[in-house]
């Protein structure tokens, strides 16, 4: 393996990883799935031994199949001990019981609004969130890069209809 | 050109996304100069997006504390078989496979080194060969309780012992303090064999897991229903079970 391919790895790591982490994690709702997604992405990518031409777009791929491989098999979840995650902000207080409740509530509709879009919108809207450009988001999700702009903003759209549907429905 | 016509809704975010090539932006600069309706679109936009991130942001957890160094550490440890870290190891362990932990395996470093991370080793930040590591005492398997959980060990263990306490923690953790140990996971099961009589285990059980049992043979000889706790081991001054890992009848 050679010092370059170490390097890039590093670059393509240190920008990506929590992107990817945070995708999953907003994808399936499971943190510890999403950790282990991620760093299996990542650990393929660095046995591949060389990046491909799209790295970015290889490893939504490839996590995206890991995702769908844990889904069709996941009677049961076993694995190699806990990923241990960065802890909480100290600095941060601790929120009152009425701000927890109000972000509890927030976080569940906001998941069962993204639960309810279709899902090549939910990943769309989900890696765009990331950051992804439309290249990547085209390559991974195999769609046509001319028109990325105009289902994102359908999947906005429908993003904010159904959310402020369960709103008016509480 | 965009610069005489108004923008269309790829147009608009591409705008937002800066996803316009050169030329393309520079047309549409224009022409939002000269547009208000074209403005207050993109700006209209601009806010969705936001209003948007705000609401995904409402979904996130703490980052999982990961290195780079770590990833290419486990990636080129070696043979495939057992280098499937985290999920992969999750995969094969979700359809019934098995984690092998005896000496000489590759996998007691590799938990080994879950351990130490989980202890909050601090990270390094390049990757480098995996050095050999020792594996004395840190190897083991973690399992999601679900509602009743079986660790079974099929035969008899003369000398063995498991030290079992509850914990705060969400996942049934196993590891071995010594002796030679395969494990085994299915739905509701963990199954530990040993190949050494004297086998040394460390099992901590979450506190509100609803049922999890300890199984010899087919004896019970620990039990913890959400909180209690049915043991003949003894309880030692830290609140631990020492559970001899033998059937009571023998």
């Amino acid at each position: 393996m050679t010092s370059s391919f170490q390097d890039r790895f590093v670059e393509l790591f240190d920008a990506h990883f929590a992107r990817l982490y945070r995708y999953l994690d907003r994808l399936s709702g499971e943190p510890e799935l999403a950790a282990d997604l991620a760093q299996e992405a990542f650990v393929r990518l660095y046995r591949r031994g060389s990046l491909p031409d799209a790295p970015r777009a290889w490893l939504i791929a490839v996590a995206m199949n890991l995702f769908r491989n844990a889904r069709s098999t996941r009677a049961r979840r076993s694995r190699l001990l806990t990923v241990p995650r960065a802890e909480a902000v100290m600095a941060d207080p601790p929120p009152s019981p009425i701000q927890a409740a109000v972000a509890a509530d927030t976080s569940q509709r906001v998941r069962a609004a993204l639960d309810q879009l279709p899902e090549r919108e939910r990943r769309l809207l989900l890696l765009r969130a990331e950051g992804y450009g439309y290249r990547d988001i085209g390559a991974a999700l195999e769609l046509n890069e001319a028109s990325i702009g105009t289902l994102l903003a359908r999947a906005k759209r429908g993003f904010r209809e159904i959310y402020d549907g369960e709103l008016d429905a509480s | 050109m965009v610069s005489s016509m108004h923008l269309d809704e790829e147009q608009i975010q591409r705008v937002v996304h800066r996803e316009l090539t050169p030329p393309a932006a520079a047309a549409a600069s224009a022409h939002l100069g000269d547009c208000p309706e074209c403005r207050a679109r993109v700006a209209e936009a601009e806010l969705e997006e936001t209003w948007v991130r705000e609401r995904l942001r409402q979904l996130d957890h703490p980052l999982p504390r990961v290195t780079a160094a770590e990833i290419a550490r486990h990636a080129g440890g070696g043979a495939r078989d057992w280098g499937r870290w985290a999920a992969g190891t999750a995969l094969l362990l979700a359809i019934g496979g098995a984690a092998y932990a005896a000496p000489g395996s590759p996998l007691p470093a590799l938990i080994d080194t879950l351990i130490a991370r989980v202890e909050r080793t601090p990270p390094t930040s390049s990757p480098e060969p995996a050095p050999p590591e020792q594996s004395d005492g840190s190897r083991g398997i973690a399992v999601p309780p679900g509602d009743h959980l079986v660790i079974a060990f099929p035969a008899h263990q003369p000398g063995g012992v498991a030290t079992v306490w509850l914990t705060d923690d969400t996942e049934v953790v196993v590891r071995v303090a010594s002796g030679a140990v395969s494990f085994t996971s299915d739905v509701d099961r963990l199954a530990i064999e040993h190949a050494d009589s004297a086998v040394g285990l460390e099992i901590r059980i979450p506190r509100d897991a609803p049922r999890v049992e300890i199984r010899v043979g087919t004896r019970t000889v620990f039990t913890s229903r959400a909180s209690r706790v049915i043991t003949d081991g003894r309880r030692d001054q830290e609140g631990r079970y020492l559970v001899p890992l033998r059937s009571p009848r023998r």
